[in-house]
């Protein structure tokens, strides 16, 4: 071979590069296997005493009561690891009706995607799953709520001083 | 255009000996680390995504760019069952030493398969340069000494480059964690901090308390911008160190260590299997006093490499027995990672690193009197 430092680069920066132009384009379309280390998000607001940081939290409804109680998301959905909380939660555990997904680039296109369908089977699969995951919390098995909140606090201590729900709602696994 | 590509040929050629001089490292070290590796790996990060046959399949969601959009749901739960068993058994042997070479290529495309399956809930976690340093050190001699059926020795010049890619995949993975941060925590507005904003989630919602955390609250909180600068230019840089040479790479590497041992102090996020990234360029060898051995004295039975065995053996039997009563877990049998385990890995590699540095000084400056090498086609 006449240039093998040539090619080797080539096909080297290729394997490494083109994956990550893919990611940093559009970071919905991020490819996997790909070598891409997490880089993180946007500043927080560092200015006044006190801060709002935005949680996800799912309730289930006491057995024999209307009282809501606040499920731990880990012991939840063991052995699903808790980093995949927020994606689950954003598509209500696949009960939602599925639509094509729309990944937004930075250079402001939109890549529609048909994702993968949930039939009638797989629906009654996740709510039995559910059922029996709020059962076992001491829940009534028929109802999962989820709200996003807004949660205000005390910069210095910790100290939580409001917490604003956004978007509840109550998923019906009759 | 001949001339042209010659020139980019040479000069890529004069790129690559650097890297390789700089990532270099003797094969009873590599043997050494493989020992190292294998033990942590079946007590720290044990293969197990057999979990992912046993969920709803309402909840698939692969990446669109991958194998796993092409199958219509999570494998059953027997498949991925047998490929934790097959890893976790490709790890003992590539411990004990046998058929190396295979065994390791074999695990890493496996792994990057279950993985596929483990990021189908809508996330990828970014685990995967482990596993691409690992498929690098496929590539080396460290498969040679100290196992039980060792691999044909390749060509030095292979396993040189190998570990130079290796290098290069570490450089490469980090600039493009610092590349994202730069876009976002560049900036001149002392109001926003991006050290801040992994810190209060953490310590708030998820309530992780890391031992250095009161330090945190005790500090303005503009002091934390210059953090955000100082992560960016960590990740950005370990190319230039790469290219300035084995010292320079080694100070780099025990910057790193460091940096996530920090990490784990302040934040709880240790990244602590960075550990098996950087370690295959210390000298282990050299520490243990082994660098003068004879290649005969390479495999020849020793109490450590019968305990090795032993350990590696007991600990797949016990995650085998595990996994087939339905549990299963990747650290040490439990589920979470130990704050304090964490601490303990990220300093010892940071000594190992240190103790490196310290112990080839005097070769680093012998080498910076010697001619540097000319290359001609």
């Amino acid at each position: 071979m006449k240039y093998p430092n040539i090619l080797y680069t080539a096909v080297l920066s290729t394997v490494l590069v083109v994956p990550f132009a893919i990611y940093a384009l559009a970071p919905g379309l991020e490819p996997y296997p790909a070598l891409i280390l997490p880089g993180g998000a946007r500043g927080i607001n560092t200015a006044g005493d006190q801060m709002e940081l935005e949680r996800t939290s799912i309730y289930g409804r006491v057995a024999g009561s209307d009282a809501w109680t606040r499920l731990s998301p880990p012991k939840f959905l063991s052995p699903i690891p808790t980093e995949f909380f927020p994606m689950l939660v954003e598509r209500n555990f696949g009960l939602s009706p599925v639509r094509p997904i729309a990944i937004r680039s930075r250079v402001s296109a939109v890549i529609t995607i048909q994702s993968h369908k949930v039939g009638a089977e797989e629906l009654k699969q996740a709510k039995q799953w559910l059922r029996a995951r709020l059962q076992a919390s001491g829940c009534d098995g028929n109802a999962l709520r989820i709200t996003h909140e807004v949660v205000t606090f005390r910069r210095l201590d910790g100290v939580e001083i409001a917490v604003r729900s956004e978007n509840d709602k109550v998923l019906e696994l009759r | 255009m001949t001339r042209c590509l010659n020139f980019v040929e040479l000069s890529l050629r004069k790129f690559w000996q650097k890297l390789e001089d700089t990532c270099s490292n003797d094969a009873r070290s590599l043997g050494l680390f493989r020992a190292f590796w294998g033990i942590y790996i079946l007590l720290f990060l044990a293969p197990y995504s057999a979990f992912v046959g046993q969920v709803p399949q309402a909840f698939y969601n692969p990446p669109v760019l991958s194998l796993a959009f092409l199958v219509p749901g999570f494998p059953p739960h027997w498949l991925m069952l047998a490929a934790d068993l097959l890893r976790i058994w490709l790890v003992v042997l590539i411990t004990i030493g046998v058929e190396t070479r295979f065994c390791t290529i074999v695990l890493c495309l496996l792994t990057f398969v279950c993985s596929n399956f483990v990021y189908s809930f809508g996330k990828i976690d970014h685990d995967i340069l482990l596993w691409a340093v690992t498929l690098c050190l496929a590539f080396t001699n460290w498969g040679v000494p100290y196992a039980l059926v060792p691999d044909r020795r390749v060509n030095p010049r292979t396993a040189a480059r190998a570990l130079a890619t290796a290098g290069m995949l570490i450089a490469f993975g980090m600039f493009t964690a610092g590349f994202v941060k730069a876009l976002l925590w560049i900036n001149f507005d002392l109001s926003t901090s991006g050290f801040l904003r992994w810190f209060y989630p953490f310590y708030f919602l998820l309530d992780r308390k890391p031992l250095l955390a009161p330090l945190v609250f005790s500090a303005p909180p503009q002091l934390f911008k210059i953090l955000d600068y100082a992560a960016v230019a960590f990740e950005l840089s370990p190319l230039f160190f790469l290219v300035a040479g084995r010292a320079a790479w080694r100070v780099w590497l025990l910057i790193a260590t460091c940096f996530h041992l920090a990490n784990a102090l302040v934040l709880s996020m240790p990244f602590l299997h960075h550990v098996l990234v950087y370690l295959p360029f210390v000298a282990f060898a050299r520490s243990f006093g082994r660098v003068s051995a004879g290649l005969t004295a390479n495999n020849a039975v020793s109490w450590w490499r019968v305990l090795v065995i032993s350990s590696a053996i007991i600990l797949g039997a016990a995650h085998t027995a595990h996994r087939l009563r339905g549990d299963g877990s990747s650290f040490l049998f439990v589920e979470g990672e130990s704050e304090y385990v964490s601490l303990a890995l990220l300093a010892l590699c940071a000594a190992m690193i240190a103790t490196d540095l310290i112990r080839e000084a005097p070769l680093y400056i012998l080498k910076k009197s010697r001619p540097t090498r000319r290359f001609s086609f």
